[in-house]
């Protein structure tokens, strides 16, 4: 069907696209206020990464020196001083800076001049899409709105050029050359916006599993999550994957706008102390991160519709939930994010298993590595699932009750954590 | 445009910061509103002056549509309707919004006139379309208006073509039973 006024059309898309560069306030709105702000950065990101450029084409300690020299030569010397003496404390482990979240960290001047973890590469996933990229190159893929909410960047991954054992990374901003990142949770309902400020910095405690040995209250098992709450209560968990540091924020809809600019030289990193307070964050999380641990991520399909049965004869006496998906299905892209969340929270209260469908071995599996999930998932046929119970198509959610009787089939995809959550409670929980 | 599976209300609350959702909803009322103006003022320019009058005043009010209160259909007739009532309190077709957005008049051909006119005689089956349940509206709207095949309407939402035979033969079954009802 072709429009009456196609021009009309391009003429309001010119007006809402002027309105929204004059004024981007304007663009940013009431609404989900992320998304706005988020086109706003979007929008500076380009002359920001060419500035990133242009100071990391020039040596970091010519221009410290250049600042100094115009400024005040005796202050400069005194800085040469102080991070000589910073390392020197730094070498021999005294200083312990502040783990809580939103708290200003102490000696913001003093971790400047501890030693810089030099980032190898970046990389970050759009819409299923990986792109990868090498220091200051980084762009984020321009924004679309086909799948979810948000703007699809579901996690970003951060390469060190060396390992990294047992060091605590700050991401925060300082000033213009500082690390900026903004994250955003895309969400309508819950969920935050959390801007990284120097107000609200984002403290995130690594581990490695390097030295085998048990850190911050769990055993790291190959892939040990931590998680950060930022000061507005905004959660991200990260996962070390040999020497990256994997970031993925939650929401209720799985999507979540990951932004990071401006790498060059900004991570500070200071050794992991041994205090308490690094202890008592630790307890207080390990619960989550034992959780998340215990669920690595499937990568490839577990097998046919065959192991599907008989897994679920296994699980006879528990709740279960099928997830139907498919690698060319949209809608299934959308809510894999909720599904994957929802079998980390629930983990051995409810069994999640999925039901791959129509896909050949090599699209499954090429689309479980973008979109790796924490429970089983199988080749199956429509025909195939629908003598479990009739089915009208990709996404289909099954629930089973303790009893092993299927209650209830929900078609469609999911759209908020809510209303699935309600229905494992009403149908697998105590259906 | 007419597959995208989004909400008015999304469409809508994302469109100041993406063209792209404004377009789709656009295109998904475009017809609809300008068979309704058609059936009200009988003249297919003054329905596409209208249209376009409505379109700007939507896009100007973007950070006032509150999904709370309404859905965007509702919300966009609403808007129809003042500005109908306007335009006939002073006998000329409002044009603050087009002059605020600083649209150009628009340019019709014969053609498009006469397409507008003739789509006051689809104003009522195109406003029973909309009131259909989400999923019989797009498989109806598919199949019917945009002509496409059964299995690619399946491909893009993700179902069997027995679900979208099924999903377009109740659409088409209720629109008759209401045709029938309001004759």
């Amino acid at each position: 069907m072709s429009l009456l006024l196609p021009e009309l059309e391009q003429h309001l898309r010119e007006a809402i696209r002027s309105r929204a560069a004059a004024n981007p306030a304007w663009a940013a709105g009431d609404g989900p206020r992320c998304n706005g702000a988020s086109a706003h950065v979007a929008k500076e990101l380009p002359t920001l990464v060419a500035d990133s450029a242009q100071r990391a084409s020039r040596p970091r300690l010519g221009r410290r020196v250049d600042a100094g020299v115009k400024a005040l030569p005796l202050v400069a010397s005194i800085v040469v001083v102080a991070a000589v003496a910073g390392l020197a404390l730094i070498a021999i482990g005294h200083r312990q800076p502040s783990l809580k979240a939103g708290t200003r960290p102490t000696g913001h001047r003093q971790r400047s001049l501890a030693p810089r973890l030099p980032i190898d590469s970046v990389l970050v996933r759009h819409f299923g899409i990986l792109r990868h990229s090498r220091g200051v190159d980084f762009r984020p893929l321009p924004p679309r709105d086909r799948l979810g909410w948000g703007w699809g960047v579901d996690l970003a991954m951060v390469r060190m050029a060396q390992p990294a054992p047992g060091v605590r990374m700050w991401l925060v901003p300082t000033g213009h050359a500082g690390v900026c990142m903004v994250m955003q949770m895309a969400t309508l309902g819950s969920g935050g916006c959390g801007t990284i400020s120097p107000d609200n910095p984002l403290n995130v405690t690594l581990d490695s599993d390097s030295s085998g040995q048990q850190l911050g209250g769990f055993v790291p098992d190959g892939n040990p999550t931590v998680t950060a709450t930022l000061a507005n209560r905004a959660k991200i968990t990260a996962r070390v994957v040999d020497n990256a540091f994997f970031m993925r924020a939650p929401s209720s809809n799985g999507f979540v706008d990951l932004l990071i600019r401006n790498f060059s030289g900004q991570l500070q990193v200071v050794p992991f102390p041994p205090g308490a307070e690094q202890r008592q964050v630790a307890h207080h999380e390990s619960a989550e991160l034992q959780q998340a641990t215990k669920h690595l991520p499937a990568v490839v399909p577990n097998g046919s519709e065959q192991a599907l049965f008989t897994k679920l004869r296994q699980l006879r006496g528990r709740p279960v939930v099928i997830t139907s998906w498919a690698s060319w299905c949209s809608p299934c892209l959308a809510q894999f994010g909720l599904i994957a969340d929802a079998a980390t929270r629930y983990q051995r209260a409810v069994a999640f298993l999925g039901a791959d469908i129509k896909d050949s071995p090599e699209a499954a599996s090429a689309f479980l590595r973008h979109h790796p999930v924490s429970y089983p998932t199988y080749n199956v046929t429509i025909a195939g699932l629908s003598s479990l119970t009739p089915i009208e198509g990709v996404p289909a959610t099954i629930f089973i009750n303790p009893a092993g009787k299927m209650v209830y089939v929900h078609s469609g995809e999911y759209e908020s954590r809510a209303s699935l959550d309600a229905d494992i409670e009403r149908f697998a929980l105590h259906g | 445009m007419v597959l995208d599976r989004r909400p008015d209300e999304a469409l809508l609350a994302r469109a100041r910061a993406d063209e792209a959702a404004f377009a789709v909803f656009y295109r998904r009322y475009e017809r609809l509103l300008m068979a309704y103006f058609a059936g009200m003022v009988g003249r297919g320019e003054l329905a596409a002056d209208l249209t376009a009058e409505v379109f700007a005043e939507v896009v100007l009010s973007l950070g006032r549509f509150d999904p709370q209160r309404g859905s965007g259909s509702g919300w966009l007739f609403g808007i129809a309707r003042n500005v109908l009532a306007r335009s006939r309190e002073r006998g000329r077709v409002e044009d603050r919004a087009r002059r605020r957005l600083g649209l150009p008049p628009l340019v019709l051909a014969d053609e498009t006139i006469e397409r507008i006119e003739a789509s006051a005689d689809d104003s009522r089956v195109l406003e029973l379309l909309a009131a259909l349940p989400e999923a019989q509206r797009i498989a109806v709207q598919a199949r019917v208006v945009e002509e496409l095949e059964y299995g690619a309407i399946a491909r893009e939402l993700c179902c069997s073509e027995s679900v979208v035979r099924k999903r377009v033969s109740r659409g088409l079954s209720s629109l008759r039973a209401q045709l029938k009802e309001g004759r």
